[in-house]
């Protein structure tokens, strides 16, 4: 079977606009939760969200931004691959939980001009790239981008495209930023992953982008791949419109683990999906430990969203290149806001307070979306 | 993980408020029909509809319709473990999202309602169909344009190709509501939006075979363009490939002036075998991301109708062109080991 490399990435979060100044975020414990800064907050019981700050203070939003960011991340990944576009077959996979519902939201309630074009990324993409290939939008939750990965690589690995552009991308909604803030007992200030005191998710936003190729055609070129993709499980719980279901994490796992032909035992790292909501972390850590068994004590396990909000559907791919980076690196993020575990993550080693020097070969990141959508990825370092 | 499983076509169904008979959609009408009432609890019963927005409400009848079509809407949780869901659609949320900001503008977060909240996520339709009729493999929610429904197809194909499901209920939908009509509106709509939704049910021959289900087709040939290419000789060069001489052309929504030149373009340049030519939105109006899903069904129709007689036929389906998208196409024709010519 074809050995299928990422050879180029970028993100944009809520702490840096780009991987190098976001990773450097996540390694010294910077968390994005501010203030809303243009959102009127009278309407709200929340007052914090992890925005991506390109907004002149006192400015008017404008339509598109996670459009804008996708197109950087595209551009910016592409140019580290060194690779193309004219180079073989290409297809641009696009994930996201809300497409662009923000513009939407800003045409209903400001009257800003917005076309129905617009809500998919398409036309932004072809433009900014001058592409010509199929782009496809995948509207599939919180695990839209690591979808958008398996997808992409199933049709490499079926001979459909040689190369693909992976990415993901989402902002702010108020419709969901308002249906959050409706179960809220106590507004959250910031999301605390796995946390006895954590109060709820916090909506983050942000974009990330990876190339997707078979190893042979990046070493001839002569660049340099970045991680190897191992695998990527896909399911659906079935179960429940948000809540999510133990059993079909655990096969979610298990069938990555299994087209990958690997042992939880081999597994170094865990990005968790952690979002810090009452559901999510308990559900999550049982999953773990029953698909690692003893292992589940060793393997670190890193919830990002502390730092980043939760970053819908590009959290797939902002933890993906996180744990490239922490490969590459060997330095592992902390999960900023977590202390006491709750009863279900007792004895996970969930890397807390500072990031941890660690030597990592073999990563999964987590991605579980709204309507029981979960999507594994695998990841392999590629040593220097 | 590839099967290199061959995938056929082995149900379908539509849910057309107004239009009683699927068979209709093959005679070209000189309106669309008028839409009737949507009556979703007829079909579904009452439960578990209340808080579900139209567009996953026709959705879901359309998949009841088309399980029942394959004779699979029993078994249905014996297969879940290998059944999932792709589902295309563009406008479904767009309506709550609208509604759930005005509120939150109007009062405060707290004002919502509990229960809107799952439907502001773009997946809704694809995560309730899981639900309700048990489908826990591979569940896709595209939302990807005026050629949409035949992307979620071609992505089917190669979700089952690569073992992620055995079977997948393949739906496209679009609702109508006054917010969705005034956003089209403004994009220069040139029909009504129709709200429908139609169902495709795609498994691996294996499978069917194993089954005794009827096999209605295949699916072959996806080609995607961007807007503004020279259409024609990339669908000349894709048909080419597939060595396919197509006897029906689903044609794109011909009301949009681009697509209405290409057709026109091809077909007076390419003077091949007399291609009969089908315009759904002639009866259905914008059909928008449901549109070629709806030519698959229309397809199989045909094709079944040229079996009654002991033809068999190649159907060609292109899509797209609207709303400033490109054109996406797609063949059905005979599975493998299916003589009929």
């Amino acid at each position: 079977m074809v050995e299928l490399v990422i050879s180029g990435s970028e993100m944009i979060t809520s702490v840096g606009w780009g991987k190098a100044p976001s990773f450097a975020a996540f390694c010294s414990g910077v968390s994005g939760s501010k203030p809303f800064q243009y959102l009127e907050a009278s309407h709200y019981c929340v007052q914090h969200a992890y925005e991506v700050a390109d907004r002149e203070p006192g400015g008017v939003e404008q339509k598109g931004r996670a459009t804008r960011w996708l197109r950087y991340c595209v551009a910016a990944a592409l140019k580290e691959s060194g690779l193309s576009l004219d180079d073989g077959r290409v297809a641009f996979l696009i994930g996201t939980g809300l497409r662009e519902l923000r513009s939407v939201e800003l045409w209903y309630t400001r009257g800003v001009d917005f076309h129905v074009g617009e809500l998919h990324f398409a036309r932004a993409l072809r433009d900014a790239v001058n592409f010509q290939g199929p782009v496809f939008t995948l509207a599939n939750a919180c695990a839209a981008s690591n979808f958008a990965l398996g997808l992409a690589a199933d049709m490499i690995e079926m001979g459909e495209i040689d190369v693909a552009v992976v990415a993901g991308c989402d902002s702010i909604t108020e419709s969901i930023l308002g249906s959050a803030d409706r179960l809220n007992t106590v507004p959250p200030v910031q999301i605390q992953p796995f946390d006895r005191e954590r109060k709820n998710v916090l909506p983050g936003e942000g974009a990330a982008a990876v190339i997707l190729e078979a190893r042979d055609r990046v070493i001839a070129r002569g660049n340099t791949p970045l991680a190897l993709l191992r695998g990527v499980g896909m399911n659906c719980d079935a179960y429940h419109e948000t809540a999510p279901e133990k059993s079909g994490i655990v096969a979610a796992m298990r069938d990555a683990h299994h087209r990958a032909d690997i042992e939880p035992t081999e597994i170094d790292l865990v990005m968790a999906h952690g979002t810090g909501t009452i559901l999510n972390d308990p559900t999550e850590a049982l999953a773990i430990k029953e698909v690692f068994g003893p292992a589940a004590s060793r393997v670190l396990i890193s919830a990002i969203k502390s730092m980043t909000g939760h970053t819908g559907g590009a959290s797939g791919l902002v933890g993906v290149i996180t744990a490239i980076e922490a490969m590459q690196q060997g330095c592992v993020p902390p999960t900023t806001g977590f202390s006491v575990p709750i009863p279900e993550a007792e004895g996970l080693s969930i890397v807390s307070a500072r990031a941890t020097p660690a030597q990592v070969e073999m990563a999964q990141i987590n991605a579980f979306g709204f309507g029981g959508v979960n999507a594994i990825v695998l990841l392999e370092r590629i040593s220097a | 993980m590839s099967t290199s499983q061959n995938v056929v076509i082995t149900g379908f169904g539509v849910e057309t408020p107004g239009l009683e008979r699927p068979e209709d959609l093959l005679h070209e009408r000189d309106s669309p029909y008028e839409e009737g009432t949507f009556d979703p609890a007829r079909k579904l019963g009452r439960k578990g509809l209340l808080y579900k927005d139209q567009a996953t409400k026709l959705a879901l009848c359309a998949v009841q319709e088309a399980l029942i079509h394959a004779g699979l809407l029993l078994q249905a949780a014996e297969d879940s473990l290998s059944t999932g869901v792709v589902v295309s659609s563009n406008l479904g949320n767009v309506d709550t999202v609208c509604r759930m900001v005005q509120t939150v503008h109007q009062g405060r977060s707290h004002d919502l309602s509990p229960m809107d909240g799952p439907n502001a996520s773009s997946n809704v339709i694809a995560s309730t169909i899981a639900i309700r009729f048990h489908c826990q493999a591979f569940n896709l929610m595209l939302c990807n344009g005026s050629t949409s429904g035949l992307d979620a197809l071609y992505l089917a194909v190669n979700a089952i190709k690569a073992g992620r499901a055995q079977r997948l209920l393949v739906v496209g939908v679009e609702p109508h509501n006054d917010i969705v009509q005034r956003l089209l509106t403004r994009g220069g709509m040139q029909e009504p939006l129709r709200a429908a939704a139609a169902c495709i049910i795609l498994e691996t021959a294996e499978q069917a075979d194993a089954r005794g289900a009827a096999v209605y087709g295949t699916l072959s040939g996806y080609w995607s363009s961007p807007p503004g290419s020279e259409a024609d000789e990339a669908l000349l060069s894709a048909l080419a490939v597939e060595d396919s001489s197509p006897s029906l052309w689903l044609v794109p929504d011909l009301a949009w002036s681009e697509n209405h030149r290409l057709i026109k373009k091809f077909l007076t340049t390419h003077k091949a075998t007399p291609l009969e030519t089908l315009d759904l939105s002639r009866s259905l109006g914008e059909l928008y991301g449901a549109h070629g899903i709806f030519q698959c069904v229309v397809a199989c129709l045909w094709r079944q109708k040229q079996a009654a007689v002991g033809k068999g036929g190649v159907v060609l389906m292109t899509c797209g062109g609207t709303w400033g998208d490109g054109i996406a196409s797609m063949l059905v024709q005979n599975a493998t080991g299916d003589k009929r010519r």
